[in-house]
């Protein structure tokens, strides 16, 4: 617990949004600050309490009584499978209800996005919670 | 006397040998023409098939070896059901407790690197028990019409149910709920 996923000091946004296995797309385009994308994917995620643009980010699993709350909320996270992310970004702190996150480097151009069902921009894994 | 009978039996005897050689002299040209004939080439499959029909036979002619095939499989089954596993399916929401109340795993634990290939896998495997939660489907048919287009056009749980309609075997494996009760397969 508590175990730092990644870090990066470039400059991330909430990219995309896929309902199917609720995957959430957290990018930092290749334009800002390197030569590949860093997609951040977190899936079957069911609560967000997130700035949609993060200078800098460090992404831990943490315990999951951190967060504010709510009935709906616990319910998910008293699922074994189912954890608490904590976005640092600066000094603030945000947090994410998932399953799971997986981080991946790509090539892939603004109009185009990781998320979905063929694996497109996933074939490079750099981290995850698992 | 013995004259007669001598040239009596050289004449026969030349008959004879004659007879042969002929054949012989016909034969030759006939086999010839059949291995190049077209009607030849319309036996060979005949042929072969009367080969197959006889190492069929041959096969079949145990009766105790096909019967400890047989045992052997469904032993290999019998092994792997001990081994196998609750898989939960059915829609997003809800699918945690579900998955609970069946004592399954989802597509978080078996799908999570390649859903795809750990799905297939799952379900395939004749030691996993499949449950799947109809609650939120309204039209199962409905349902699998848009699976059939594949997970990329139809959605996840469409195309699972898809799969599991289109697989006899796992679909045998599988337990239909709706709204936390058991109800016969819709298929």
């Amino acid at each position: 617990m508590n175990k730092e996923i990644f870090k990066s000091d470039r400059y991330f946004i909430v990219f995309d949004y896929l309902v199917s296995h609720g995957q959430l797309l957290i990018r930092s385009d290749k334009r800002k600050g390197g030569k590949e994308n860093i997609d951040i994917i977190f899936f079957d995620t069911s609560f967000v309490q997130l700035f949609t643009m993060l200078f800098g980010i460090t992404i831990r699993r943490v315990d999951k009584s951190k967060v504010a709350n709510y009935i709906s909320l616990n319910k998910y996270l008293s699922e074994e499978e189912n954890n608490l992310f904590e976005i640092k970004s600066g000094e603030e702190k945000y947090y994410i209800a998932a399953s799971f996150v997986r981080v991946f480097e790509n090539q892939l151009e603004f109009n185009e996005t990781s998320l979905g069902y063929e694996n497109n921009g996933r074939e490079n894994e750099i981290a995850g919670s698992r | 006397m013995k004259l007669v009978i001598k040239i009596f039996l050289f004449v026969f005897v030349s008959l004879i040998t004659n007879v042969n050689i002929v054949s012989a002299a016909i034969a030759r040209p006939n086999i010839h023409e059949t291995t190049t004939s077209f009607s030849f080439n319309k036996k060979i499959p005949r042929d072969d098939f009367k080969v197959i029909e006889n190492n069929l036979a041959n096969c079949c002619q145990n009766e105790q070896n096909l019967v400890a095939y047989r045992n052997w499989g469904i032993g290999v089954e019998a092994i792997a059901a001990k081994g196998g596993s609750n898989i939960a399916l059915g829609v997003r929401e809800g699918l945690g407790p579900f998955a609970k109340s069946v004592n399954g795993s989802t597509w978080k634990t078996w799908g999570a690197a390649d859903f795809e290939s750990g799905f297939m896998g799952s379900i395939n495997n004749p030691g996993n028990k499949i449950h799947f939660n109809l609650t939120g489907i309204d039209n199962p048919w409905s349902a699998i019409s848009q699976g059939s287009k594949g997970f990329q056009k139809g959605g996840y749980t469409n195309w699972e149910l898809f799969q599991l309609y289109s697989n006899p075997g796992a679909l045998q494996r599988t337990t239909f709920y709706l709204n936390g009760k058991i109800v016969p397969s819709p298929f």
